[in-house]
């Protein structure tokens, strides 16, 4: 830990930033924010992914990344509120020196993992996203995220996102989540 | 920048030939990512996370998919391939189900699902098995291989 | 010098030292005692209101004593997850661990690790297959039959079994298969049971020697594709209670030779529902078994807010079914903050609770005596809020448990 340099105040201003920025990007809009709004908006927040919480989300980003992928404007894919991250829970790769579809140096993917569906708001598609974690080093530490959009409890493993996905991988140290298409969703 | 650069003599033809090839690169790029339904659908979304694309699985963890048709050959096994808790317990209906293990048997056996004795699962079938689940799923398949291998104290 | 007599080595040591500083300051006092070297506390004995954070950076599981906010001692963990299982009768703290031989890599080695509760420190370790299973929540990983003797720990590979080790004997026993099935829940002392993907439970019967004798699959209590039950159900007595994502309870009575499952009944009414409360956390549920109340951690919000931190307390009798009580919850990153600045209480303490964001309480748990107290951790403030579990009054902050603290356990009587 090379931590001792700073002083604590300063590492826990930090925490404490880092913790609120989470907070606002995670829970704010939709609880606290609405809850004060009052009886007006009870209903609206009943709805996930409202507007709130992405504008405040943008707002707690740095510096928003510029479009990639599919099809648009998908937004950051650092950021926890990036559509393909409806569902994960961990440390978001591309913070920790990989992307959101890659591993970061050094470490190994799990090939064992679960697989999910998230909704793109940029063209309305249902994407099927694959979970993988990166293995063998310790936690990144790094734009922790926890979204649950039909997870469930670790008796339904293919269904669990608190579950290490490292366990059959080489070593079950966990590191960080990837998120990563697969394809399409489509009604036959 | 590109001002300065491209100022110095660069004709509209050679702008519509870099924006040619611009183009030409952004079409060799990642594939569109393709649409999954049916069957196939089914088996990435509850299958596919363990028994993976390939249906390789895990070692000593995730048994292959590599010709599991075998299993088709006694009534039991048929029987097992549904009341197995990877089939048994995926959010389908029977219906779903039974398409989804045909799917399967075509993907990863083709030769047996392609043999004429082949008989696809019906939906009825997959909910007489449904009903009774397996207790200790991993007992049952080890005396069902024991059985498939021939030896007759695998059965019961 | 070996035959010199006790009262001359005496003596000359008397010669050789300088007098004392005799009328030099009077102003002075006595110098202070000398210490001794060496000396390794005891831990204070189990106590109620003694409660445990784990934290899966720093790698262990840290005992405080909410009376007065001192850290008590701590276990070392390895990787993965951290619940300890408490023997008051043994007097011995289980802790299953996972080590890699090159700290993120190399061999894997899980052991069963036997604390002496008196002095913290490991007395023996058992190997167990290197199989356990890692789960965030840290919830129904593995549990201590009812006697005491057999330990069981659900492992994913990923495929599940299950683990049995005889503690008193300190010898793993074996494994059992059980796919399908996920997470263990103590049902006697030679009885554990399991959820099975389909809704239903297995629940597995053990002989004298710890292996299986028998194992029992029932119907599916809850609805699994419309209304899951969490897996973070809590004990009292024979019966065990699920809480469903919607907010019905589901009783498992574990008594007979066959689990028994009563009528279901909500914790919310209709408005209740209505205003969008719903349950969430990581441990949502606690129940104070000798009054029978049972206390969920509550938020308003939409579907798949399971995880969501509890913005109240709401308790609840178990024979009447009825809401008896609401406990707010208070900020405890204000309060995280307002440690920091050295200024626990006051003015300071005021103002941050009400300008920062609350961050909620993520897990609750509540101590079984008869004067119990009721914990709330906030994992993003790392600060544990106590309160009086019958009046609700709030009693006072821990501040600094951890830095990612994960499983929150009140598990002295």
């Amino acid at each position: 830990m090379s931590r001792s340099e700073t002083p604590s105040w300063e590492r826990h201003l930090d925490r404490w930033a880092e913790a609120a920025a989470r907070q606002l990007a995670r829970g704010l809009s939709r609880r606290s924010l609405l809850g004060r709004l009052g009886a007006t908006l009870a209903g609206a927040a009943a709805l996930p992914l409202l507007p709130v919480s992405r504008v405040s989300a943008a707002s707690s980003d740095p510096a928003p990344a510029a479009p990639e992928g599919l099809d648009g404007p998908e937004g950051d894919p650092s950021s926890c509120q990036y559509w393909r991250h409806c569902a994960i829970d961990g440390f978001l790769c591309s913070c920790c020196g990989g992307s959101h579809t890659a591993c970061p140096p050094g470490t190994v993917m799990s090939p064992v993992t679960w697989i999910g569906t998230c909704r793109n708001p940029a063209d309305g598609r249902q994407y099927v996203i694959s979970y993988n974690d990166c293995c063998g080093k310790h936690l990144c530490g790094r734009c922790l995220c926890n979204r649950n959009e039909g997870d469930r409890p670790a008796y339904l493993p293919p269904k669990s996102n608190d579950i290490n996905w490292c366990a059959s991988a080489p070593s079950t140290v966990y590191h960080c989540s990837t998120a990563i298409v697969l394809g399409v969703a489509t009604e036959s | 920048m590109a001002r300065r650069a491209g100022g110095g003599g660069r004709t509209p033809a050679a702008w519509a030939v870099a924006a040619a090839l611009l183009l030409a690169a952004a079409a060799a790029g990642p594939a569109a990512a393709e649409a999954i339904s049916g069957p196939r659908l089914d088996y990435v979304l509850h299958c596919m996370g363990c028994h993976l694309e390939d249906g390789g699985g895990a070692p000593e963890s995730v048994p292959t998919l590599e010709g599991f048709g075998r299993f088709l050959q006694i009534p039991d096994g048929r029987a097992y391939l549904v009341r197995v808790p990877g089939s048994a317990h995926a959010p389908l209906d029977d219906a779903a189900l039974a398409a989804l293990l045909n799917w399967m048997l075509v993907r990863f056996d083709p030769t047996r699902a392609r043999a004429p004795e082949f008989r696809p699962y019906e939906a009825a079938e997959v909910t007489r098995y449904r009903a009774v689940p397996l207790a200790d799923a991993d007992a049952e398949r080890r005396r069902l291989l024991r059985v498939l291998d021939g030896d007759p104290s695998g059965d019961r | 010098m070996r035959r010199m007599p006790a009262a001359i080595l005496v003596l000359s040591f008397a010669v050789l030292l300088p007098p004392p500083p005799s009328g030099a300051d009077p102003e002075r006092p006595e110098p202070l005692p000398a210490d001794a070297l060496g000396v390794i506390l005891p831990a204070p004995p189990p106590a109620p209101h003694q409660v445990w954070v784990a934290d899966f950076v720093l790698e262990r599981t840290a005992g405080f004593d909410a009376n007065d906010g001192r850290l008590l001692g701590m276990l070392s963990a390895g990787v993965g997850t951290i619940a300890p299982l408490f023997s008051q009768a043994r007097g011995e703290i289980y802790l299953p661990e996972t080590y890699y031989s090159r700290g993120s890599r190399g061999t894997r080695t899980d052991v069963v690790t036997i604390y002496d509760a008196a002095t913290l420190a490991p007395e023996a370790e058992v190997v167990v297959p290197p199989k356990r299973a890692d789960v965030v929540h840290a919830m129904a990983l593995s549990t201590l039959l009812d006697d005491g003797r057999f330990l069981a720990i659900a492992n994913f590979t990923p495929a599940t079994s299950v683990t049995i080790v005889d503690v008193e004997e300190r010898r793993l026993v074996g494994e059992i298969a059980t796919a399908g099935c996920h997470l263990v829940y103590a049902a006697g002392p030679r009885r554990f049971f399991m959820i099975c993907g389909d809704g239903s439970l297995l629940q597995v019967t053990l002989d004298e020697a710890g292996h299986e004798q028998a194992r029992i699959r029932t119907p599916p209590f809850f609805a699994i594709l419309e209304d899951p039950v969490t897996e973070k159900a809590v004990r009292r007595g024979d019966e065990w209670i699920f809480v469903s994502f919607d907010g019905l309870v589901h009783s498992v009575d574990v008594a007979g030779e066959t689990p028994r499952f009563a009528e279901p009944w909500s914790l919310l009414d209709e408005a209740d529902r209505g205003a969008s409360w719903r349950i969430g956390g990581v441990q949502h549920l606690a129940v104070h078994e000798a009054s029978g109340r049972l206390y969920s951690l509550m938020h308003r919000g939409g579907p798949d807010e399971h995880k969501v931190p509890g913005t109240e307390i709401w308790v609840y009798d178990l024979e009447t079914r009825r809401r008896v009580q609401t406990i707010g919850i208070r900020n405890l990153l204000g309060a995280f903050l307002a440690q920091q600045t050295g200024t626990p209480g006051g003015a300071l303490l005021w103002l941050l609770e009400r300008v920062v964001p609350n961050p909620g309480v993520d897990s609750i748990a509540v101590s079984q005596d008869a004067d119990p107290r009721l914990f709330g951790l906030s994992r993003s403030a790392g600060t544990v809020a106590v309160w009086d579990a019958r009046s609700g009054e709030f009693l006072r902050y821990l501040e600094n448990v951890g830095i990612a603290p994960g499983a929150l356990q009140a598990p002295w009587r």
